[in-house]
């Protein structure tokens, strides 16, 4: 017969693990966010996340290991194939950000049905929230998806960079162009040349 | 975009190294006057003719959002004279060169 405080040890094992390594992979997404609205993504944007992605995994597998929930396994299968995916710079449609984000609040409002708790019930709003915003930013991955059944190729539009190898040589004139500013105001190749020098930067765009 | 950000941050440092930072995408005047609003110190380019893309041979094709062809990220340092310096362009888009680094190779190349 088993006692009263081993079903209540065995209640709670892992329980500040997996609470520990939930709030660690959140505190991924949170660094994402500060490090956007700082505008400071001059490193590799998923640093922050990657770590505390890793470090979430990691104690997401001691929980497990401790005892085996739904909602771990739940949990770990998000993290681990958010970084499977980062690692094999494929986040072409993270759609299982959405689908485990879904899943998340599926099970939190089982859980409530089953026994209706103030710390449930709180936590069902962020995780509601988090599902809501992941459908939204993975929305026209997920429409593409769904258009064409298949995932886009890992080059389209992934992260990936062809090597350079245009026309434009070190120690060479800068080729011929003809092109506008923002302002409309015409640009051209001899428009580079006098006192300053220039920093020629390409980027993809405001999306 | 927000590597702009650090750049429009650090103006002061490419002035003093009397370098414009001129940043070209592939967007039309109306999107790249919202970003030349955001970054008053920087010369934003409104290349959706390809003009300046297709010369410097960066544009990616597919690489937009809507399948259309976007600049991939590259850099291109060109001196008074009109001659290229140095360019950079990382092995994947969400990797790029924080300011100091390329101010770095500034004083690197420019100083050659």
């Amino acid at each position: 017969m088993t006692s009263t405080p081993a079903i209540a040890a065995r209640r709670t094992a892992g329980r500040f693990l997996a609470a520990f390594g939930l709030a660690t992979a959140a505190l991924g997404v949170c660094a994402y966010i500060v490090q956007m609205v700082a505008r400071a993504l001059f490193l590799p944007w998923y640093l922050p996340s990657q770590a505390t992605g890793t470090l979430a995994a990691v104690l997401l597998l001691v929980a497990l290991w401790r005892r085996a929930t739904a909602w771990r396994v739940v949990a770990a299968f998000g993290v681990f194939a958010y970084l499977t995916q980062l690692l094999a710079d494929g986040v072409f449609a993270p759609l299982y950000l959405a689908a485990s984000g879904t899943l998340a609040a599926l099970l939190l409002v089982a859980a409530l049905w089953r026994r209706f708790t103030p710390w449930r019930m709180v936590a069902l709003l962020p995780v509601v929230l988090l599902a809501t915003g992941e459908w939204v930013m993975t929305g026209e991955s997920t429409i593409a998806y769904l258009q064409s059944v298949r995932f886009y190729p890992p080059d389209r539009p992934g992260l990936r960079l062809p090597a350079y190898t245009g026309p434009v040589l070190v120690g060479e004139s800068f080729p011929e162009f003809a092109t506008t500013l923002s302002n409309g105001t015409p640009l051209t190749q001899r428009d580079l040349q006098g006192e300053q020098d220039t920093e020629l930067v390409f980027f993809r765009g405001r999306w | 975009m927000t590597e702009l950000g650090q750049l429009e941050r650090h103006h002061e440092d490419f002035t003093r190294r009397h370098v414009r930072v001129i940043v070209v995408s592939v967007e039309d005047t109306e999107d790249a006057a919202k970003t030349q609003a955001d970054f008053p110190h920087l010369t934003v380019v409104a290349d959706a003719g390809h003009g300046l893309s297709e010369a410097a041979g960066v544009l990616h094709p597919h690489s937009g959002p809507d399948d259309s062809d976007t600049s991939a990220p590259t850099i291109f340092l060109i001196d008074g004279h009109g001659t290229v310096r140095w360019l950079y362009r990382s092995r994947a888009a969400d990797i790029r060169l924080s300011p100091d680094d390329m101010l770095e190779s500034i004083d690197a190349h420019l100083a050659e």
